[in-house]
């Protein structure tokens, strides 16, 4: 787990399911670098796709939205996937509010089984 | 010694200048809704503050040239209005970020952004509930 300042944790566990990125704390302008590295230096040469677990997200801005777009791009370019699993209700709101759960192709929202 | 009061009916203001450093978006967000905690807002306008305030002072941060930022915070009859202010680093070469604009759309009663003398200015404000 890394917590840069006090503001964010991320703790990364690969499964058969996929390489998954659980996040917690706040996601702004601060912090979306180290959410941008974490998401775009995934362990090794999987095509599986990569989970972001945000359920433990207490606030996210545009920064990290624009963080998870450019991650998204650059995951397709080679050749994976990025999802957006289980999520808080902030997240979802500014998914929603910004219609990011509906019109990207950066990446894919699940269904939320919360 | 004197009274601790909710009665914000008057206007209040307050202004905060700190240097562009993205960290101290938290004291910015803390501010924003530390304020809008002493109105009539409930829990979700509270946080819809909280976004607002990130929104404005990110965008001046990263439009900025470096120089520190000033952010005002105001409750005056019917709204809270946070203002900011920073020397643009490149006059020509702002234009508002389009997620950053659907997020203030939504969370904000009315939002601008402008550009004079080399300066960007940026105005948020949320309108309060009736009695606050």
């Amino acid at each position: 787990m890394t917590q840069p300042g006090d503001g964010l944790s991320i703790e990364i566990d690969d499964t058969e399911a996929g390489h998954v990125i659980k996040v917690g704390g706040e996601l702004d302008l601060a912090s979306a670098p180290e959410l941008s590295k974490a998401l775009t230096e995934p362990a090794g040469q999987s095509t599986l796709p990569v989970v972001l677990d945000l359920s433990g997200v207490s606030f996210i801005d545009s920064s990290a939205l624009r963080a998870l777009l450019l991650a998204g791009r650059q995951l397709a370019d080679a050749g994976r996937k990025l999802q957006i699993g289980p999520r808080s209700d902030v997240v979802s709101r500014v998914l929603e509010v910004t219609q990011l759960d509906q019109q990207t192709e950066a990446f894919q929202v699940l269904p939320d089984p919360a | 010694m004197p009274t601790p009061s909710n009665d914000l009916q008057t206007t209040t203001s307050f202004e905060l200048v700190l240097p562009p450093d993205p960290e101290l978006l938290r004291v910015v967000r803390l501010m924003a809704s530390g304020l809008a905690s002493y109105t009539d807002l409930g829990f979700d306008a509270v946080e819809a503050v909280r976004v607002a305030a990130d929104e404005l002072v990110s965008t001046l941060i990263q439009a900025g040239n470096g120089d520190d930022v000033a952010v005002r915070y105001a409750i005056t009859e019917g709204s809270l209005v946070i203002s900011a202010d920073a020397t643009l680093a490149d006059a020509d070469g702002f234009s508002l970020d389009p997620l950053t604009d659907r997020i203030l759309d939504e969370v904000a009663s009315s939002h601008s952004f402008t550009i004079d003398g080399g300066r960007i200015s940026g105005r948020i404000g949320v309108d309060l509930p009736a009695g606050t």
